[in-house]
């Protein structure tokens, strides 16, 4: 026992050394690789229109963004037509078309692709559309209304169908989904639109251990930009 | 004194008997002290162990690593190690190398297979998602399916291309029944007209969701185009009758093959499911009715899909 309490003291001195070199060869590293400020936050993966986002639960594609007025009748929208006020005739709307694959083995309501959508703006200025940025529980807009006397955008999303339109996207199918924002008073559709796309995890529950589709989040519980989709408005008249 | 006296745990004792045949000294532990060793070795704490093997017999004969395996259990090291070494000797004399070693190796081929087994078994572990599906209970077409809170039958399956939405009103004035209102929905699928009876044990309910379930598990939502009021979906399902009415999906025709309608009862948790999703939905009641298609018969029904189909409901 003496023998080997004796051959342990020899080794000390080489561990110590040893791990001092390894403590000044990771300083050394760390200050070359720029220290422990933050580094600059990385900008959303840019997909063109056209491209295929995926979204984990859906795999979505941008077609494009059409201003155009209504003809008389069209019964475009028709289902949730009776909360926007008048229905059809001479409205002019700002479309944006996207082609949805629902990836899952259900089918799965359009609030799903709604709370994807986590912003839609033009380059600069007003938000048309934007959720909350926090994940869970918080209720407030990241950005409030800048000016009250401006009039909100509104929109409705659905798969245009003959006769009535639908809000359901059945599995395994790709449906063509319509974003519309309807353009009143006050309101000017911009040049170009800028579309944020959150994606969807499969979030296990800590308890009950069953999982069900959830957006991803970062560290701070902000929901996480998968994609965005910068396109120009086109101008139709139809 | 640059070996440690006590042999490490696990070590065996006693050394091979075949690798020690040529080395009589090998026998330490029976025989006088080994030549090297001094009078005290041991610091104060530990007493001499009577007879321990130490020295130049046990590190000559050092056995083969994992020599004692499927022997008899090794004696503890240092203790009653003449014996251990006796009985060892006898029994290794007796024991040809050859079928200790093809004992080995079926050893390993057994954990092997053993590990490879419950590796497979965890496969067939169900996930929590499953262990709370619903209860399913089956039936044919024309057959009632049963459960604790509601059974139900498919009565007809009708197939078309386009759905005529009458919305009717009474008319005040003649007492007639006239068409308020009529919209005609057109699908590039197929719409499936489903006319399901059902009733209830003991209390009244209403359907939740109907569903069509295809032989590779797609669930296809019945359609929302067609309004509640128009299926069974708005009904009350109550005790003492059947209730009867149609659901409606929009299916891909080639999805149809071994599909099936799956008719459920909203739980009856009350506000707990929305204060914590899934956790309290377990178990609940589910009834499953096979629309009796096989490739051949989806395919001639699809073929022979109504143009128009009519669908009357109060406005």
């Amino acid at each position: 026992m003496t023998s080997s309490r004796r051959g342990t003291r020899r080794r000390r001195p080489v561990l110590v050394s040893v791990s001092a070199l390894v403590v000044a060869a990771g300083s050394v590293a760390i200050t070359v690789l720029g220290g422990f400020a933050e580094a600059p936050e990385k900008p959303p993966p840019a997909v063109r229109p056209g491209e295929e986002i995926d979204q984990d639960l859906f795999r979505t594609t941008v077609v494009d963004a059409v201003v155009r007025t209504l003809p008389a009748g069209d019964s475009g929208g028709t289902g949730d037509a009776g909360a926007f006020g008048s229905a059809g005739a001479g409205r002019t709307v700002l479309d944006v078309t996207l082609k949805v694959f629902n990836n899952a083995t259900s089918s799965v309501p359009m609030p799903y692709l709604e709370r994807s959508l986590l912003r839609v703006a033009p380059p600069e200025g007003r938000p048309l559309l934007e959720a909350p940025s926090s994940a869970r529980g918080g209720g407030t807009p990241a950005t409030p209304s800048p000016d009250a006397s401006e009039p909100a955008w509104r929109y409705e999303t659905f798969i245009p169908a003959q006769g009535v339109d639908s809000r359901m996207l059945p599995p395994r199918l790709t449906s063509t989904v319509v974003l519309r924002f309807t353009v009143r008073d006050g309101l000017t559709p911009p040049e170009r639109l800028v579309i944020d796309f959150g994606a969807y995890e499969l979030y296990q529950d800590w308890f009950t251990k069953r999982t069900r589709p959830e957006l991803v989040v970062d560290d701070e519980e902000e929901k996480v930009v998968a994609a965005r989709v910068t396109l120009p408005v086109k101008r139709g008249e139809e | 004194m640059t070996h440690r006296p006590a042999a490490a745990p696990g070590l065996p004792e006693h050394p091979d008997p075949h690798a020690a045949a040529p080395h009589p000294a090998s026998h330490g532990p029976a025989g006088p002290p080994a030549p090297g060793q001094t009078p005290a070795p041991y610091p104060a704490g530990g007493p001499p162990v009577p007879g321990p093997a130490t020295g130049p017999g046990r590190t000559a004969t050092r056995p083969e690593p994992g020599a004692p395996v499927g022997a008899a259990p090794a004696p503890p090291a240092g203790r009653a190690g003449s014996e251990g070494a006796a009985a060892g000797g006898r029994k290794g004399a007796r024991r040809p190398a050859r079928p200790r070693r093809t004992r080995r190796i079926g050893n390993a081929v057994a954990t092997l297979v053993i590990i490879a087994l419950a590796a497979y078994l965890h496969t067939l572990v169900l996930t929590p998602d499953d262990l709370a599906a619903r209860l399913t209970s089956s039936a044919a077409p024309g057959e009632v399916a049963e459960t604790g809170r509601f059974s139900a039958r498919l009565d007809r399956v009708e197939f078309a291309r386009s759905i005529e939405l009458q919305s009717t009103r009474v008319n005040a004035a003649t007492g007639q029944e006239e068409v308020a209102r009529s919209t005609r929905i057109e699908t590039p699928h197929i719409f499936v007209i489903a006319s399901v009876s059902a009733t209830a044990p003991k209390e009244p309910t209403k359907l939740a969701e109907a569903g069509l379930e295809t032989a590779d598990e797609l669930f296809f939502v019945a359609t929302d185009r067609v309004e509640r009021r128009f299926t069974l979906g708005e009904t009350y399902i109550q005790p003492g009758f059947w209730s009867s009415g149609v659901l409606v999906f929009e299916v891909p025709p080639e999805v149809l093959p071994g599909s099936r309608v799956v008719l459920t009862v909203p739980s009856t948790n009350g506000i707990y499911d929305s204060i914590y999703p899934q956790r309290y939905d377990q178990l609940l009641p589910e009834v499953a009715l096979d629309l009796g298609l096989d490739e051949a018969k989806a395919k001639s029904a699809v073929a022979a899909a109504k143009d128009v189909y009519r669908l009357k409901a109060a406005e």
